[in-house]
């Protein structure tokens, strides 16, 4: 039997999201804001320094600013929670009958993650558009400390690679949250936990790394903290295999609980 | 093909509790069969059973001689009502039932919105579901299962907050199809006058247990 299944539906739901692009907007003022704020403490230093430098400063050294703040939040809201509104709502019992159980889970992961990651591919890539309009002179590199830290040695061989790598492992960052929320909200059968636990997680990550001075921050704006000289590339690889496992043991402890609650 | 499905010692439990137990039973393909059973007794269970949205404990199910539940087979060429019509609350009707089209792709928007006029709703209402009368849920639910044009339909309770108008549309659809298009029909009701108008064959169903009547 010919099935395209629902991801079709899926990505067309996530691009006509008001939420969507609500998340987008606002993560692009956040790191507006940032050049604002950067742009009244070090304005002659940096401000006609090119495009590649308003964007890093911008939305890569001070991220850790409103961005941060508020992006644990961003990528969950489209879709997070799609699988257990599938269920609240008896919508899902609809779907599993006319396609596999196993074909239905594989394409929802697929599209939380990408309604999760393009927030932030989207609004970066905009971002970094706009920049170009701002400065498009040539970047310099600027010592600000970024060469010493994660990922330097590709700050060091090319500033527009770097900025690349970082949209990627932001966009990454944006999918495991939202699969996060997705399994959280299975678990707790509750649409608004599953919408807020995963950025309370990240932010207390943040909380005990202070208190402790043991490194468990969730990434990626604090594990890239320019205060934060010690941070290394393994550290953050391992911040995201320690969030990929959580997200796959969360998912599948709520989808067993999902299931024996009877609401298929 | 004789049967449209067959069940073989099915048997559903849940902890300590057993909802469904060694039930046999084949439907014949071209039949309107009735079940009749009162809340909890498990009808839905077994609907659910049918529809391979639960994994029995024991016995094998097979609709148009495929094994369902295994394996995460749903059944081909059937449309179900199971429970409460359940749809996304903030997309129209039409909305909602195109997603539900497009996973299979056997029929496109027009035959759709004819569907929906068919058992009275009007296909161009911009309302959310979520603001639909208990009334139109059911007519939406009952669309759902019948726009592909399934050879089976097996509808739990399809009657349930309809008008004496819709209802009496919903029997006239039911039959025709059935004896016009040799649909095969399980459906259960609380109506006896439903199961005596409708149905062929009628079977309760009460503590998980099946018999004839």
């Amino acid at each position: 039997m010919r099935q395209s299944g629902i991801l079709r539906s899926d990505l067309k739901r996530i691009v006509m999201s008001p939420i969507f692009w609500a998340a987008i907007i606002v993560s692009m003022i956040c790191m507006a804001l940032n050049l604002v704020n950067f742009k009244k403490a070090i304005l002659d230093q940096y401000i006609h320094q090119g495009t590649l430098n308003l964007f890093i400063f911008s939305a890569v050294i001070v991220g850790g600013g409103m961005l941060s703040v508020i992006a644990p939040v961003l990528p969950v809201l489209t879709y997070g929670t799609c699988i257990w509104d599938d269920m609240e709502s008896g919508y899902i019992r609809s779907i599993l009958v006319r396609m596999k159980f196993s074909k239905y889970l594989l394409q929802r992961i697929v599209s939380i993650s990408i309604s999760g990651g393009a927030v932030f591919l989207v609004s970066m890539t905009l971002y970094w558009g706009i920049m170009i309009f701002l400065d498009p002179s040539n970047s310099p590199m600027i010592e600000h400390g970024l060469a010493s830290m994660a990922f330097g040695n590709i700050y060091a061989y090319s500033m527009l690679l770097y900025c690349v790598f970082y949209v990627v492992l932001v966009t990454i960052f944006g999918a495991l949250q939202a699969l996060l929320a997705a399994g959280v909200s299975l678990l707790a059968q509750n649409r608004y936990v599953g919408l807020i636990v995963p950025a309370v997680l990240y932010h207390s990550g943040r909380i005990f790394y202070a208190l402790s001075g043991y490194r468990v921050s969730f990434l990626p704006w604090y594990s890239y903290s320019i205060s934060d000289a010690k941070t290394t590339s393994a550290a953050v690889y391992y911040d995201y295999a320690f969030y990929l496992v959580l997200c796959v043991i969360v998912f599948v402890l709520g989808w067993k609980r999902a299931k024996r609650s009877g609401r298929l | 093909m004789k049967n449209a499905i067959e069940l073989e010692n099915v048997t559903k439990r849940i902890g300590q509790e057993l909802l469904l137990n060694r039930i046999n039973l084949a439907i014949p393909v071209g039949q309107i069969v009735g079940i009749v059973g009162q809340n909890g007794s498990g009808k839905s269970m077994l609907f659910k059973a049918i529809s391979g949205l639960i994994r029995i404990t024991e016995g094998e199910v097979r609709v148009w001689g495929k094994d369902v539940g295994k394996h995460g087979n749903f059944p081909e060429d059937a449309g179900f009502l199971i429970e409460r019509p359940g749809f996304l609350p903030h997309m129209s009707g039409l909305k909602n039932l195109e997603i539900l089209a497009g996973i299979q792709k056997k029929i496109g928007r027009e035959e759709i919105k004819e569907t929906m006029r068919l058992v009275g709703l009007d296909p161009d209402l911009k309302r959310s579901f979520a603001k639909y009368s208990l009334g139109m849920k059911q007519k939406l639910g009952i669309a759902q299962a019948l726009m592909e044009k399934p050879r089976l339909l097996v509808l739990d309770e399809p009657m349930n907050n309809l008008d004496e108008e819709s209802i009496a549309r919903l029997r006239k659809i039911l039959v025709e199809l059935n004896q016009e298009e040799n649909v095969t029909i399980l459906m259960t009701s609380h109506d006896a006058q439903d199961i005596r108008m409708l149905c062929g064959s009628v079977y309760s169903i009460k503590n998980g247990e099946i018999n004839a009547m």
